[in-house]
């Protein structure tokens, strides 16, 4: 038997193209060394080839097969599980709740980061047929994915749940969406590594280095993975614990910044009248002029509310602040939850609730461009019209939107003091 | 005195361990130190030792990579922690076990 029918014998049983080149190249390698280890003995080289042929056993067949059976797809559980962990979360709530999910970053980035560590890391171990989809599905999701986990992460250390620290921090946000480039970018191209090096494993081609490199980036992702279950569960205890409703004299001044509606009773106008008072005469004295210049124009949007057996408020703030023709935007995205105290909730129940100021104060900044603020304008907020929910099945739900735009535009030719 | 194959193949996967464990081998350098080790009690036929180093990697014992050495391009074999892990495992059954026969073959 000849060394290439050898390996040509071994490589029939073999149904992979991509497995055939692999032990191809493996046993012609074993063959050629050994075949070189009896000439250096004075072996001729024929007879050194028949004797390597004959040192590796007489059923190449038997090989062939076993390495099939050894490298033919297989169903990958331990995949599906880690999509199943990942996405069934957020598919219950998407379903159940009808939350907007894609908004939703605190539920999702620890369970999407989760969830593609684990592709990543079952994906470099086994050899299965489904390994391409989540290699790409990752790869193509990288950057959105750390977004979300950067604004996770932003979210819990300025202070939407630990209002306390919000202060301190309040100035990365200014930071956030640098932050988020950064971070996105820098995973990406972890994520773009771990698949090139992935797939040089799979061929056959890796080197020792790149062996090296996957198993810190295999470190990486099992520990981000782990950082995300801890960010979860620390969100988790903390949202059980916080409650940013209702407005309330004790509350501090940082707090005022968050927050006014209060969905536990309907508010009489004069209710409304005195707490918009009361904010306009006291507002918060905690932020810096950095703050207040990005507050310069400040409107806010109520995506949903609900009530009944759960509440959500999700609304986006938005900023525009405009400096002498020069205009820039910023909108975020807060998460609150109401507390529900409301039991007379009842399936055709009509519940009509004003909100009460969705912000304390809104304000212009007139700008030097080289000097910093000059002067900040205040301007009181304005209530709208009430707002009709309609309950359905056990709780209230409603699709509202609230809009507060500034009473007076902004003066376009301002005065340096 | 030749060894039947039947005693080796339950403990090919622990003797290929114990040698990859002394150092990352290429498949013939592993057959050849088997060899070495065992003086010559062991003469696997050498293809049959590729089916049990890709179970190995496949199961996560081991890892690959190729190098180029001496002027050729060997794929070499690396043991993980599980493979160690695996490695004491069969290590302490074998010396359970044959501490067993030993017992039952002296016995007089």
């Amino acid at each position: 038997m000849s060394e290439d029918n050898y390996t040509r014998q071994v490589l029939e049983g073999i149904e992979s193209k991509r497995v055939k080149r692999l032990i191809e190249a493996e046993l012609e390698n074993h063959l050629a060394e050994a075949s070189a280890a009896l000439t250096d003995l004075g072996c001729p080289p024929e007879d050194a080839a028949n004797r390597a042929n004959a040192a590796m056993g007489e059923n190449p067949e038997a090989v062939g097969a076993q390495l099939n059976a050894i490298h033919r797809g297989r169903t990958a559980l331990r995949l599906l599980l880690a999509f199943a962990a990942g996405t069934l979360p957020v598919l219950s709530l998407a379903l159940l709740d009808g939350i907007a999910t894609s908004q939703d970053h605190i539920l999702f980035a620890p369970g999407f980061l989760l969830e593609f560590s684990l592709l990543l890391y079952v994906s470099a171990r086994k050899r299965t047929r489904v390994y391409l989809f989540p290699a790409l599905f990752p790869a193509a999701g990288a950057v959105w994915l750390c977004t979300l986990i950067y604004t996770e992460a932003a979210r819990l250390f300025t202070g939407e749940l630990l209002y306390y620290v919000e202060a301190a921090f309040a100035d990365t946000y200014v930071s956030s969406t640098a932050g988020m480039a950064v971070c996105g970018v820098v995973l990406a191209a972890v994520w773009c590594a771990s698949f090139l090096l992935i797939t040089a494993l799979r061929c056959g081609q890796i080197t020792k280095r790149g062996l090296v490199c996957l198993r810190v980036l295999r470190g990486i992702f099992l520990g981000a993975a782990a950082a995300a279950l801890c960010l979860l569960a620390v969100t988790a205890v903390l949202r059980s614990q916080c409650s940013f409703l209702p407005i309330s004299a004790e509350k501090s001044s940082i707090f005022r910044r968050w927050y006014l509606i209060n969905a536990e009773r309907e508010l009489t106008d004069d209710e409304i009248r005195a707490l918009v008072d009361e904010l306009n005469a006291a507002p918060p004295e905690d932020v810096n002029t950095e703050t207040k210049l990005r507050y310069a124009d400040t409107w806010m949007t109520v995506l949903k509310i609900e009530t009944g057996a759960g509440t959500l408020e999700k609304s986006r703030e938005y900023v525009r602040i405009e400096n002498n023709g020069c205009a820039a935007n910023e909108s975020r995205d807060h998460n609150a939850r109401l507390r529900n105290e409301r039991g007379d909730l009842v399936s055709g129940t009509e519940v009509t609730f004003r909100y009460a100021a969705l912000y304390p104060f809104l304000c212009a900044a007139e700008c030097d461009p080289e000097n910093g603020i000059a002067a900040v304008t205040r301007y009181p907020v304005q209530t709208e019209e009430p707002i009709r929910l309609q309950a359905h099945g056990d709780g209230l739900r409603a699709q509202i939107t609230i809009r507060i735009d500034r009473p007076q535009p902004p003066p376009k030719d301002f005065s340096l003091y | 005195m030749k060894v039947s194959k039947e005693l080796l193949k339950g403990t090919a996967a622990t003797l290929v361990l114990s040698v990859l464990a002394g150092g990352d081998l290429y498949g013939y350098g592993i057959v050849k130190t088997l060899q070495a080790r065992s003086e010559n009690v062991f003469s696997m036929n050498e293809g049959t030792l590729y089916p049990i180093l890709h179970a190995l990697e496949e199961q996560g014992c081991l890892e690959s990579y190729w190098e180029e050495a001496e002027g050729r391009k060997r794929k070499y074999y690396h043991v993980t922690k599980k493979g160690l892990k695996m490695l004491r495992e069969n290590k302490e059954e074998w010396e359970y076990f044959s501490a067993g026969v030993g017992r039952v073959l002296n016995y007089v």
